[in-house]
């Protein structure tokens, strides 16, 4: 399936972004310029504990700038902590939320800033385009590879009374300014690496046969499906590497770029399902659910798999869409075991039984509308049923 | 298929390209913001210019001070009534407008402590204030100060009230109600004096138309002098009720100046009730004129008559008081100190509160017709206040009432308690010049001070005075009246004591305020002595001056 280019019209978001080593360190500068005088500093305590919250805040202060760090958000930041983090904000009356770590860092400090401007709960904004008023200036420094919030125009929140993610889609929460630094990835475990690489993969799988994708996502997303295919395990293996990693948050950036573009589909429906059910890692779970939506979607994108599988090394020459396709998914599930991802959702804790309930909640998921095949509730429970 | 109608419109979302999707520019609201935030600072500016105004367009004046009394800001009428200009003020505090004349530190520890009363509410209190600039042109205002916040800072705010002119006219109207007053009592004067004149002159004609009974004559004579001393009483009442009668303070035990009016009055309240009398065992001394106790004894005793049933009791005490500050907080017009108590109560009718609340105005009586003048209790609240004494009212209708009446406790033991000497009505044999020109007065003097064994040279005009004294007369003491036609007694005085060094001389008046200010009479070996007077005031009065070295 080949898009009809230039028939419809398309916009391409993204913010201003420093991308290099040491991108990190041009926090105070722009904190300033931004006009913040009272920062707000959202990490979770792992980063802090890395020593990347602590340098920014050390830079923020010597500029003269007030400071607040605000430690309360937890792996998939749940609603309670925005509200927390949000009446912090508005308590220490600061002006400029700076987020530092991985996507549930930034996802928490996106809803802090949502709420500090337009009250009421975070929930109340779920959806697209729900965002009325924009929030204070966010400047966003990533610690992981793969999960892009610090480009995107989405926000991930734990609905902890419902037990599912919500996704916040608005122009409102493409962040400011975004300074991502490779030297980060480097306090990252093998298994984190792995994880967030998997993560910004679907990031560009999912946006490359997304039925709302673009010319100019399409570059991006095959360009860090090639990045990712060609550097992830030697990444894993090789943490010290800042070559190795300049090259995944390359990738990182470049899935960012497409998906926050054309969105993304069913393996994030599914993710985020799973993630606010179990509280497990993103990355793992989109790892376990790619390689059965893949299968799925075959049919209804069969050429676009096959750039796809062009773009990640696979010998494609002279296969059929059928056999192109399972080389495809045992390319993806090859990436996965050599990159040290094992088991099935099965070994995660998740039940036969839990699979109506979850698929009940992923169906309502907007990254649905995106999926090259429109997806009945059915069809999801099917795929979670695989997955285990 | 709904899911797939819902998806289509969340891809177009998502893609973007919907009205509330597309970037928008805050500026003009910011804009709008910024013209709104002006409009509301120039009306700001507009309504403190208005409230500038009316601080300004009052008459009264107001000051704004913090705790320490530094002026924060004033009102041009502040300016005015002090004479200075807006610049100047910051420079003063409250103590530079408060006139001091016992000093700074007393006048800043008054200041405190009006500023440590408690309460939200303003609270009125009138002030000597001054000009600084001209300190000693001083006048009197009305304060009434509140507490308020002004900018961050916790602050009075004071509105003074110019009250010299109040002040002044008050004093007029008090004078005006007085000469009202007197009016009004000229009429009930007149009518109990032409009772008595009556009672004396039907007595008199009896006694010379009858033939001279000496068993009788005594009791004769009594009956005309207890009619006699009535008007007397009325006319001292008067006298004290204007505040005119002037007052001879000895310093006294009030149990013997008790002591001796009880006995008399005795006979006055009547067989019927029981009189008790309970002075208190080292009662403090106090500083009195043994006259003015009569007075109040008398128009408590019989206020207590009048309120008494057959059987009833009325009981006369004195005691002790210390009164401290709970206790002057809760009589308005007591004052902290040491104080010696009458008190006078009955086991009558008793009041109602609300004729309690009225007893001491001028003319309330409860009385009949013709048996009071509502003057009696006026008359003794005014000479409690005169000698910086309260009184206190207790009443119970149906049980009874209790008069207390507390004076000052005077300090000074040293001084003999001067009273106790008086009792007796001192004799002499010195010559004694006595100048009158009322002729029935200037018999009376002659015979009381005859019988006493002086000598008199009785004479009706001060010129006669003169000549016989001119003439080689010779007298050890000059007893003049007062007011006399042709030359007063003071000029009398004058004349004779310039041939006559250490003349002694006592001054005889009926009403000698308006006549001469008796702190203006010669001291030095001169007496005075109000009329009427008694035989006894006489003689010791005679004497004292006699006996000054």
């Amino acid at each position: 399936m080949e898009s009809p280019a230039l028939e419809e019209l398309r916009k391409f978001v993204a913010p201003e972004f420093i991308f290099g080593r040491d991108a990190r360190k041009l926090v105070a500068r722009y904190a300033r310029k931004l006009g913040g005088k009272r920062i707000f500093l959202v990490s979770d305590p792992g980063v802090h504990a890395a020593g990347w919250a602590q340098e920014a805040l050390d830079l923020l202060v010597a500029e003269g700038l007030i400071v607040t760090l605000f430690l309360g958000v937890s792996p998939n930041p749940r609603d309670g902590e925005v509200m927390e983090g949000a009446a912090a904000f508005r308590e220490s009356g600061s002006d400029l939320v700076v987020a530092v770590g991985g996507g549930s860092a930034m996802d928490c400090a996106k809803g802090i800033g949502i709420v500090a401007q337009n009250r009421g709960s975070i929930l109340d904004y779920e959806g697209v385009d729900q965002v009325p008023e924009p929030m204070p200036p966010l400047i966003c420094i990533p610690t992981t590879g793969g999960t892009s919030a610090d480009v995107s125009q989405f926000a991930i929140i734990n609905n902890t009374s419902e037990k599912v993610k919500i996704a916040i889609i608005s122009k409102a929460v493409v962040p400011d300014v975004a300074l991502i630094d490779p030297c980060t990835l480097v306090t990252m475990s093998p298994y984190l690496t792995a994880c967030t690489g998997i993560d910004a993969l679907v990031h560009a799988i999912e946006a490359f046969v997304s039925n709302a994708q673009s010319p100019i996502t399409d570059l991006h997303a095959l360009e860090a499906i090639r990045l990712i295919s060609d550097n992830l395990r030697a990444s894993v293996a090789a943490p010290g590497d800042l070559e190795l990693r300049g090259r995944i948050m390359l990738a990182s950036l470049q899935a960012g770029l497409a998906f926050s573009n054309a969105s993304l589909g069913c393996v994030h429906a599914m993710a985020h399902s799973l993630g606010g059910f179990l509280d497990l890692p993103h990355g793992e779970c989109n790892a376990l659910i790619l390689p059965h939506v893949m299968a799925y979607n075959l049919p209804a994108a069969g050429d676009r798999f096959r750039r796809i599988g062009e773009a990640m090394g696979l010998p494609l020459d002279g296969l059929g869409e059928k056999n192109c396709g399972r080389a495809l998914v045992d390319g993806v599930l090859e990436l996965r075991r050599s990159c040290g991802i094992h088991g099935g959702l099965g070994d995660r804790g998740v039940k036969a039984a839990d699979l109506p309930g979850l698929a009940e909640k992923a169906i309502e998921d907007p990254c649905n509308a995106t999926n090259p095949r429109p997806p009945t509730r059915g069809d999801l429970e099917a795929l979670y049923a695989e997955a285990l | 298929m709904r899911r797939k109608q819902d998806w289509s419109e969340m891809r177009e979302g998502i893609i973007g390209l919907g009205e509330e999707s597309s970037r928008r520019s805050f500026y003009p609201e910011l804009m709008d913001r910024l013209a709104e935030l002006e409009r509301a600072q120039a009306e700001i500016t507009r309504s403190q210019e208005n409230l500038w105004t009316v601080f300004n367009s009052m008459s009264d004046a107001m000051i704004i001070h913090d705790l320490e009394g530094r002026i924060l800001e004033v009102n041009d009428a502040m300016l005015a009534m002090f004479g200075l200009v807006r610049g100047m003020c910051r420079n003063y505090t409250v103590l530079d407008l408060t006139a001091a004349p016992e000093g700074r530190e007393a006048t800043w520890a008054r200041l405190a402590e009006l500023w440590s009363r408690p309460g939200d509410s303003a609270n009125t209190s009138e002030w000597k204030v001054r000009r600084p600039l001209a300190p000693e042109e001083t006048f009197e205002v009305e304060v009434s100060l509140r507490r308020g916040r002004w900018y961050e800072q916790e602050v009075f705010i004071a509105v003074l009230r110019d009250i010299s002119e109040r002040k002044r006219l008050e004093a007029r109207l008090n004078e005006t109600q007085k000469l009202e007053a007197m009016g009004q009592l000229a009429g009930g004067i007149a009518h109990d004096t032409n009772n008595m004149l009556a009672v004396i002159l039907g007595w008199v004609d009896l006694l010379l138309e009858t033939p001279f009974d000496p068993g009788e004559f005594p009791s004769h004579l009594n009956r005309i002098r207890k009619a006699a001393l009535n008007s007397t009483e009325l006319i001292r009442q008067l006298l004290a009720f204007a505040r005119r009668q002037p007052i001879q303070p000895v310093v006294a035990d009030l149990n013997l100046l008790v002591d001796g009016t009880q006995r008399m009055l005795g006979r006055l309240i009547g067989e019927q009730y029981a009189l008790r009398w309970r002075p208190a065992q080292g009662l403090w001394p106090v500083r009195m004129d043994p006259t003015q106790v009569d007075q109040i004894l008398t128009n408590l005793l019989l206020n207590a008559r009048d309120a008494v049933r057959p059987g009833d009791t009325i009981t006369i005490e004195t005691a002790n008081l210390s009164v401290d500050a709970v206790y002057a907080q809760a009589h308005p017009d007591a004052a902290e100190g040491d104080y010696t108590v009458l008190v006078v109560s009955d086991t009558g009718q008793g009041m109602p509160p609300e004729v309690v609340e009225k007893i001491f105005e001028p003319f309330f009586t409860t009385k009949a017709m013709g048996r009071g003048t509502g003057l009696g209790l006026a008359t003794v609240y005014g000479i409690v206040r005169q000698n910086h004494g309260f009184i206190t009212v207790y009443s119970v209708p149906g049980k009874g009432t209790s008069f207390r009446v507390h004076f000052p406790r005077f300090l000074d033991e040293g001084a003999a308690t001067e009273a106790a000497a008086e009792a007796r009505a001192p004799v002499g044999t010195e010559t004694i010049l006595l100048v009158e020109d009322e002729e029935s007065l200037l018999e009376l003097g002659r015979n009381l001070l005859e019988s006493a064994g002086y000598r008199v040279a009785p004479m009706a005009h001060p010129l006669e005075a003169l000549r016989w004294a001119e003439e080689g007369g010779h007298f050890d003491l000059l007893a003049t009246d007062l007011v006399m036609p042709g030359m007063n007694g003071r000029e009398l005085h004058d004349k004779l004591s310039a041939k006559r060094p250490g003349l002694k001389t006592l001054f005889l008046s009926g009403y000698p305020a308006g006549a001469i200010d008796l702190d203006r009479l010669p001291g030095e070996g001169c007496g005075f002595l109000q009329k009427p007077f008694t035989r006894t005031g006489l003689l010791q009065a005679v004497r004292r001056v006699l006996d000054r070295a």
